[in-house]
């Protein structure tokens, strides 16, 4: 097999002040024909890894090892040489589309800006070869979206758009940055599937960057463990998945959810009993007035939750989910339909200090992102305090409360006194929950709250809430997108399409033996060994429509 | 001189990281400047108006460390004296229109809806009037002096604090801590008032301290066109304006004396005013 | 997106017609009756009262009033002056060549040297011409027109004697005249148009498409040039009209202080010697030419921005 990329003793640290290092020591390759993946959570140095492969590094960075890609060490050559290497050899696709493609230029512009001004093709040809790709990453109409601008795509064309750039040039390297991280998982799908595709036809080698190990053990032949600029393990993905050797790779494995129907770790809802609910929704309706017509954004829904129940709702972006989970603590007010909280005497509608009050201490919310839900000037630990002050002024003992609060969800003293700045994600995100129980509510709604966490730090605060909910007999409102952290949690879920109710029902059952076709294709969509994308890919377009992804208005709530 | 609307922190970050040592020197600059202008009739040298004739355009002397202008008055007290009416004018259209345009870009961002539309509207026809055109209608319409100028320059600055505020209040906002405030049982005026205000407030205090340099400026050309303040009152512009003739004679001392004093004032408050935002920021930032 | 286009332009008209409706009615808020007003300082003589009158319409209702004189500003007819006893019109007609040449010199060097400036300081940024160019720039934002035209006039009019002091000239003799008072007239704005080129290319250059643009291996001149300084132009031509508004304003300064007999130096003159109705014409004319600046840069930003309209459209 041709070699492509020979990474040999890497490292990489900042010049100046702090001497970080951001990469320690790398080696891998990565051969014509295969797809090697790059995983670790966030500050590994994976994406710092592929910037080193295209000669992209930071300024103001010392640079030692080689990067060998064909016999040109992109680590030392000089800038016309490495752009020379970028225009042939390898190519790169980015993250997030959004911010990938120029904005104020066409898609037509974009994809054969590189053809044009780079290899000097003229526009005619420049532009049956845009449209070739562009039908190639199978997007529906390639001479409507030829002529359009990025805002006027969805997320998931506009990374296929990304794709087929990228493979303009014909490069014999593809390096993939977290290609579907910023997409829904049944988009995700489609992508996955047009990368390996074109893969395939051009035996392309592919250096696949991602933090989920189930898409990684799901597509990757090979597989390079990193934590903080090291290699920790590599080998043949499913000998490192199945037996880890490094205590890293056992830790991040044991952290990450996976979706296995079969498990009888699904948590299993007791019998309905004939207690009361602590929260009741009746056929709770939404819609949102635009300048191009109404979105349905809630069309309907009913549920159910428990005491002490942990319930599920779980969609993709545009399903609504958000949208309940802000209308039941009181963020949005839904157009018909009720949300009953037992317990809570208050009338819908009442307002005033006592009720509102009241209705704080009936259900609380904690966000998805831990940073921006915490007041930037206020220390975690005055945050907490606030709450109590505000709802039992002057007691005694509230500053002990907090105290015990924030020690129970593993804050010390230390961090009680910092501002949300100086904490990690983890550690903000137990400040969140620590606030939301400050009042005792009976409910707590979690919107996406550990969807941007690291793996690891998501299975600690999974934990938590699993403790936490024991202790209190609370009932948590766990809105996700991520069905395997679903599974492990909740009892009851419900299924959520574009507003309305899909099914609900006892998570184990709904998971392992779906009715309805789109929980079936969710499930399907979740990368695991032996994916067949071919065969899933027939069964979203039997089950969404040809037209699913074509999501040519502006972004829904 | 009119001012750029927003005064964004980009991810260009400042823009000009300035040494702490020019800080101090532009601090201490302001504070003897301040200082002078408090305690101008007591340190003053001579009478601001004290003319003598046998004297003028002398250059600088032990008698006149400043020399003096076309009428033999000393420029050194001139200066001194002229620092009140240079300083404390545009410091109280600026206090004005950061007060106003605060309130109006707080309520507008807050009450949204029908309230915000219109209060837009009226900050957008108040844009199509820079300060010194506004101030010179004052002028127009109410005779020559201070007053209806500082009005003016106070009215002419609001929409710029208030569009200011009230993009920043709509994007703090939007942030889900303010959400969290509200689920939490605190009351919108509270969250608003108590926690939202007080986190942009940094940002509105850094462009206000530009807007002062701006209104020092408008203010002190409007005095140097003879609409403002009127001989024989001291002050920056109008010395200059005095001293035209005296620069055209091979005189200028009279005339860059204040204009050294302006253009010292301006570039200190601009200093003071981006660390002070720098500093300020720095604690709301990720 | 030609809808949001003609509500933006409907907007500015409306401002327009306010600031119009501010400007003519601005008289009625002296105390007093507005006929001694206009009057102030001249002899009320019976014709004179008449002729004043019969220019405002005191004996006509209020909205009359305005219609009128909204009227006769369409016409292009503001009355007569009262200092110079000519048509306010022809009046700034005949000084309007004169400040067009001073504002369309003076923007030369403030769009060439502030957005060059901005440029090169944001490619060199932490570097030495950033740091040169920022102080640079800061201590420009400090010289205020009449400050510049003093210290000019003492170096360069009369220790050295390059430029002349006073006056335009004539024809291709305007040139000379001119730089001094177009210098002094573009410090404060060069600092600005300085500051946000590179703030703006600043904020381009750490967007992630230009990442990508040189991923694909295009050179450095090529990103630059199709992917910060094209993405930066929609901030830098948004204060288009603010600038301009400004330079018209700060150009009464500067033509005072030169002897330049433009429609500045009229402004000036005229709230000096209390002649309303021609300082009322040049207010309503710098405002208007602002809100024209403002819809040409509307209907210009879909071009420079395709996201606007849609954004506009949405809100």
């Amino acid at each position: 097999m041709t070699r492509l990329l020979t990474v040999t003793d890497l490292a990489l640290r900042l010049e100046g002040g702090s001497g970080r290092e951001l990469l320690n020591g790398l080696t891998l390759h990565v051969d014509a024909g295969e797809i090697v993946g790059l995983v670790g959570e966030s500050g590994s140095g994976k994406s710092l890894t592929a910037r080193a492969v295209l000669g992209l590094l930071p300024e103001r960075s010392a640079v030692t090892g080689t990067v060998l890609l064909g016999d040109t060490d992109m680590a030392t050559a000089d800038a016309a040489t490495a752009r020379t290497r970028r225009r042939n050899d390898v190519s790169m696709v980015f993250q997030d589309p959004r911010s990938g493609v120029n904005p104020v230029r066409r898609i037509g512009d974009f994809m054969t800006e590189s053809l044009r001004l780079c290899h000097g093709w003229d526009a005619s040809r420049a532009k049956r070869r845009a449209l070739e790709l562009l039908d190639a990453v199978r997007l529906p109409h390639p001479d409507r979206h030829y002529a359009q601008y990025p805002h006027e795509l969805s997320g998931g064309m506009l990374q296929r758009v990304m794709i087929a750039a990228a493979l303009s040039t014909e490069p014999r390297l593809l390096l993939c940055d977290e290609p579907t991280t910023a997409l829904d998982v049944t988009t995700q799908a489609e992508i996955i599937r047009v990368l390996l595709e074109q893969k395939e036809q051009r035996g392309m080698g592919m250096l696949f960057i991602t933090h989920d190990l189930n898409l990684a053990a799901a597509i990757c032949d090979r597989v390079y463990v990193m934590q903080q600029g090291s290699v920790v393990e590599s080998g043949p993905a499913d000998e490192v998945f199945r037996a880890p050797r490094a205590d890293y790779t056992r830790r991040l494995l044991a952290a990450t959810p996976t979706l296995e129907p079969r498990t009888s770790d699904v948590p299993t809802p007791d019998a309905p009993g004939t207690e009361t609910p602590i929260l009741s929704v009746s056929d709770l309706r939404k819609t949102y007035r635009t300048p191009f017509g109404s979105s349905t954004a809630v069309d309907g829904v009913s549920f159910t939750v428990r005491r002490g129940e942990a319930f599920g709702i779980v969609g993709e972006s545009g399903s609504g989910k958000s949208t309940i989970a802000r209308m039941l603590v009181g963020l949005e007010r839904a157009d018909s339909g009720s949300i009953v909280h037992t317990d809570l005497a208050v009338a819908a509608g009442r307002r005033g200090r006592a009720a509102r009050l009241a209705r704080a201490r009936a259900r609380q919310i904690v966000f998805q992102d831990p940073y921006l839900s915490l007041d930037p000037r206020r220390p975690v630990g005055r945050a907490v305090e606030d709450v109590m002050e505000l709802h039992y002024p002057g007691r005694p003992g509230n500053v002990a409360r907090v105290r015990g609060l924030l020690a129970r969800v593993g804050l010390g003293e230390q961090q009680a006194q910092s501002v949300p700045r100086r904490l990690s994600g983890g550690q903000r995100q137990r400040a969140a929950i620590a606030r939301a129980l400050a009042v005792d509510p009976d409910l707590l709604v979690l919107d996406e709250a550990t969807s941007a966490l690291d793996v690891s730090v998501q299975a600690q605060v999974l934990e938590l809430l699993a403790e936490i909910r024991a202790e209190r007999g609370l009932a948590l409102v766990f809105v996700s997108h991520d069905l395997a952290v679903v599974q492990g949690l909740c009892e009851r879920t419900l299924v959520l399409q574009r507003g309305s109710v899909v099914e609900q029902g006892a998570t184990r059952e709904l998971l392992a033996r779906p009715t309805s076709a789109y929980t079936r294709l969710l499930v399907d969509s979740v990368p695991h060994a032996g994916w067949d994308l071919a065969a899933l890919a027939a069964e979203r377009t039997a089950t969404l429509g040809r037209d699913a992804d074509e999501e040519l208005t502006p972004h829904r709530p | 001189m009119t001012t750029v609307p927003v005064e964004r922190q980009t991810r260009a970050g400042r823009l000009i990281r300035s040494s702490p040592a020019l800080v101090l020197a532009s601090a201490i600059i302001l504070g003897v400047f301040v200082l002078v202008a408090v305690l101008a009739p007591w340190i003053a040298p001579y009478d601001p108006d004290a003319i003598d004739l046998a004297n003028v355009y002398s250059g600088p002397s032990a008698a006149h460390w400043l020399g003096t202008d076309g009428t033999g008055r000393d420029t050194l007290s001139r200066l001194m004296y002229g620092a009140r009416l240079s300083l404390t004018a545009p410091l109280l259209a600026i206090l004005v229109a950061t007060i106003v345009g605060t309130l109006l870009g707080l309520v507008a961002a807050w009450a949204g809806g029908v309230v915000d539309g219109i209060l837009t509207r009226v900050f957008d026809v108040l844009f199509a009037f820079p300060a010194l055109l506004l101030a010179m209608l004052g002028v127009a319409l109410f005779g020559k002096g201070l007053t209806a100028p500082v009005i003016a320059v106070a009215l002419a600055y609001s929409p710029y604090v208030a569009i200011l505020v009230r993009s920043l209040v709509l994007a703090e906002g939007s942030r889900p801590y303010v959400a969290a405030y509200r689920v939490q049982g605190f009351s919108g005026p509270w969250t608003a008032l108590r926690r939202v205000l007080p986190n942009v407030s940094p940002t509105i205090l850094a462009q206000s301290t530009l807007n002062f340099g701006y209104a020092l400026m408008d203010l002190a050309a409007l005095s140097f066109l003879g609409l403002g303040v009127q001989p024989p009152t001291a002050d920056w512009g109008a010395m200059i304006n005095e001293s035209r003739a005296a620069v055209l004679a091979g005189h200028p001392l009279s005339a860059v004396v204040p204009a050294i004093a302006v253009v010292l004032a301006v570039v200190a408050v601009n200093v003071v005013g981006d660390d002070l935002a720098d500093r300020l920021a720095g604690r709301t930032r990720s | 997106m030609v809808l949001t286009i003609l509500k933006r332009l409907l907007t500015l008209a409306i401002t327009l017609l306010v600031s119009s409706f501010l400007v003519f009615g601005s008289m009625y808020l002296v105390p007093g009756d507005p006929l001694s007003f206009l009057l102030q300082g001249r002899e009320p003589s019976p014709e004179a009262v008449a002729a004043v009158t019969e220019q405002y319409g005191l004996d006509r209702p209020f909205v009359v009033r305005y219609l009128d004189w909204l009227g006769g500003a369409f016409r292009g007819d503001f009355g007569r002056s009262f200092q110079f006893r000519d048509d306010v019109t022809s009046l700034v007609w005949s000084r309007l060549p004169t400040t067009m040449a001073l504002l369309v010199y003076a923007g030369l060097i403030i769009v060439v040297v502030g957005v060059i400036s901005g440029i090169a300081a944001a490619l060199h940024r932490g570097r030495a011409l950033d740091r040169i160019v920022l102080v640079v720039l800061s201590g420009f934002a400090a010289i205020p027109s009449f400050v510049a035209a003093i210290v000019l006039i003492a170096v360069f009019a009369v220790q050295l004697q390059w430029f002349p002091s006073f006056g335009a000239g004539e024809g291709l003799g305007m040139i000379p005249h001119l730089t001094l008072p177009a210098i002094a007239l573009a410090f404060t704005f060069i600092a600005m148009l300085g500051r946000i080129t590179r703030s703006s290319m600043l904020d381009q250059l750490g967007r992630e498409h230009v990442e990508v643009a040189e991923s694909r291996g295009l050179s450095r001149p090529s990103v630059i040039r199709r992917h910060v300084f094209r993405n930066a132009l929609g901030p830098i031509t948004t204060i288009a009209g603010i600038l301009i508004a400004g330079l018209m304003v700060s150009s009464t300064v500067v033509e005072q202080s030169f002897g330049v007999a433009g429609i500045g130096s009229l402004l000036v003159s005229a709230v000096d010697r209390k002649d309303f109705p021609v300082a009322q014409a040049i207010v309503l004319l710098i405002v208007t030419v602002f809100v024209v600046v403002n819809a040409i840069v509307t209907v210009l930003q879909p071009l420079i921005d395709p996201r606007s309209a849609a954004r506009e459209a949405a809100r």
